[in-house]
């Protein structure tokens, strides 16, 4: 290849980068067809920027946005019109993409969706991602229902990536084959309906409800049927549809240092509530840049399992450990994955 | 013809308005849409989690703090990212303005950067799991390249961003950006030679 002439170097990496405009890349390829050595560089730059695909994306944090909104909350900013405004940006903001996104956004190759329940959001690629937990039906036959952080990609009619978090799918038969890849876990499935969850490279996992999956993973596979999960054990079966069935959240504030919550079923089935294990924070509160968990500890009425019918209502009084200052917004969120919900029927 | 369906850019003019208005659920909206690849642009900038959360978290403040500015005359996701590359490039300046710096030359100085951001916290993609051969290779290699040929090559081939589009994020025109993307391109495919050589 010579040097200086066309196309350089530049115009190549462009060709490599899906860069360039049709009639640029219609002159570059016919240039490479004439001169392997023009081939043998586009092949060698595109060899080299898969390498790059080695570098994970990552997912933020929960914390990130409850540091922002505490940040954007401050005496500079007009108070929040009520408190139930502070508690309820979930529902808020389905009420905003009801009113801004006219559903359904196909991804690339895969039929419309259309939004069943909360609020999901399209990402720059062409698939979805929620801020709390949402429902969608993906073209033909094709559910899920997305925990609140999930991110999935759609790059084809019958493929669908899950990124981050974790996505129920229910998947009619006649729509069997469709194949759901996390990270280097994939699954085909053969008319079924399974929880897959994925925290990282190389922490997939999968555990199945109904019918049928084939896995494979790093040139490894097998099936897994009702009740079971791969890897075994990785997924509670009490996980499995649980986790969306969960109450909302309201609060009113009686006093600084006690937040009284109410949990409220509005689910058709009883739930059981259950305080989560480890110790692990069962909220999130954060004002004026602070934030802190408040564990079981601070919630009595939450150190044991709690039912709860359909339309019935829990109180309990989280205690926070300052006072918060008079007129000042306070934001409490509690993560997905603390609160263990168990659905009886 | 025209569908009635908003676009996605539509989608954020129509968000923008409402935080204008100081609607802080619609920020949260735009938060979602846009808190992963900005993440991804300032880890790939630095290879530490930790740093890249911090770099998120002040962008979206002072997005929310700039909302006013805003002019609906191009993306919102542009205009985003802009505010986050000059928040990164601002950074950048003044810790290279530091003493301990004085009498290091740009890439010395960047690889101290590097070196200190590296130690910071969780450099892993995931807690506990330690980065694979290739992608440590690969870290280093980019973590080489000065910032100007680095954020051209992160937008370019891990945000995937359109040229024009790279070209309004960085205020320099096209022409430059293709130039340091193919620049930055050579400059690691030298480095990552060997690596490329055991992969055939």
């Amino acid at each position: 290849m010579s040097g200086g002439g066309f196309p350089d170097h530049s115009d190549l990496v462009a060709l490599a980068l899906g860069q360039l405009d049709p009639e640029r890349e219609r002159a570059v390829r016919a240039t490479a067809a004439a001169d392997p050595a023009v081939a043998r560089e586009i092949q060698a730059i595109e060899h080299h920027l898969e390498l790059h695909d080695a570098i994970p994306e990552i997912d933020p944090a929960p914390g990130v946005w409850l540091a922002v909104a505490s940040g954007i909350a401050g005496p500079t900013t007009p108070a929040p019109r009520s408190l139930l405004y502070r508690f309820r940006y979930a529902a808020a903001a389905a009420a905003i993409l009801a009113a801004a996104f006219l559903w359904p956004h196909p991804g690339a190759g895969m039929p419309p969706a259309e939004r069943l329940f909360g609020s999901p959001v399209r990402t720059a690629d062409g698939g979805y991602t929620c801020a709390s937990i949402a429902r969608l039906r993906l073209g033909d036959g094709v559910t899920v229902t997305m925990d609140s952080g999930a991110r999935v990609g759609l790059p084809g009619k019958d493929r669908i990536q899950l990124h981050a978090g974790r996505v129920f799918f229910e998947v009619e038969k006649r729509r069997r084959g469709l194949v759901v890849e996390a990270g280097e876990l994939r699954i085909v499935t053969l008319g079924t309906s399974f929880l897959v969850q994925r925290d990282g490279p190389g922490l997939a996992a999968v555990a199945v409800e109904r019918g049928r999956i084939r896995y494979e993973r790093n040139g490894s596979g097998g099936e897994v049927g009702p009740g079971e999960s791969y890897p075994a054990g990785a997924v509670g079966q009490a996980d499995l549809r649980g986790w969306f069935t969960r109450p909302t959240l309201e609060a009113n504030l009686t006093d600084p240092t006690t937040l009284r919550v109410v949990l409220r079923n509005e689910m058709p089935d009883t739930i059981e509530l259950a305080p989560p294990t480890g110790g692990e924070p069962l909220f999130y509160a954060g004002f004026a840049g602070h934030d802190f968990g408040l564990s079981p500890h601070s919630s009595p009425l939450l150190t044991e399992s709690v039912a709860l019918a359909p339309g019935g209502e829990l109180g309990m009084e989280l205690h926070l450990p300052r006072p918060v200052p008079s007129g000042e917004p306070l934001l409490l969120s509690y993560p997905v994955l603390g609160l263990r919900v168990e659905v009886r029927r | 013809m025209r569908s009635g369906r908003r676009s996605d850019a539509e989608n954020d003019q129509w968000l923008m308005a409402r935080i204008q208005a100081g609607d802080l659920e619609a920020f949260e909206v735009l938060y979602t849409r846009y808190a992963h690849p900005l993440l991804n642009f300032f880890f790939q900038m630095c290879f530490d989690r930790s740093a890249a959360e911090d770099y998120l978290q002040e962008t979206f403040l002072r997005v929310w703090r700039a909302r006013a500015s805003y002019r609906p005359i191009g993306k919102v996701s542009t205009w985003i990212f802009q505010i986050g590359k000059n928040y990164w490039f601002n950074e950048r300046a003044k810790l290279l303005r530091r003493p301990f710096h004085a009498g290091a030359g740009g890439d010395e100085a960047q690889a101290q950067w590097s070196n200190v951001a590296d130690r910071r916290g969780d450099s892993s993609p995931v807690a506990g799991a330690s980065a694979g051969e290739l992608e440590t290779a690969i870290r280093e290699a980019v973590s080489g390249l000065s910032d100007k040929l680095r954020a051209a090559f992160v937008l370019a081939r891990y945000q995937r961003l359109p040229y024009s589009e790279i070209a309004a994020v960085l205020q320099i025109p096209v022409g430059t950006v293709k130039s340091r993307v193919a620049l930055a391109e050579k400059t690691l495919r030298n480095r990552l030679a060997n690596r490329l050589e055991e992969q055939e």
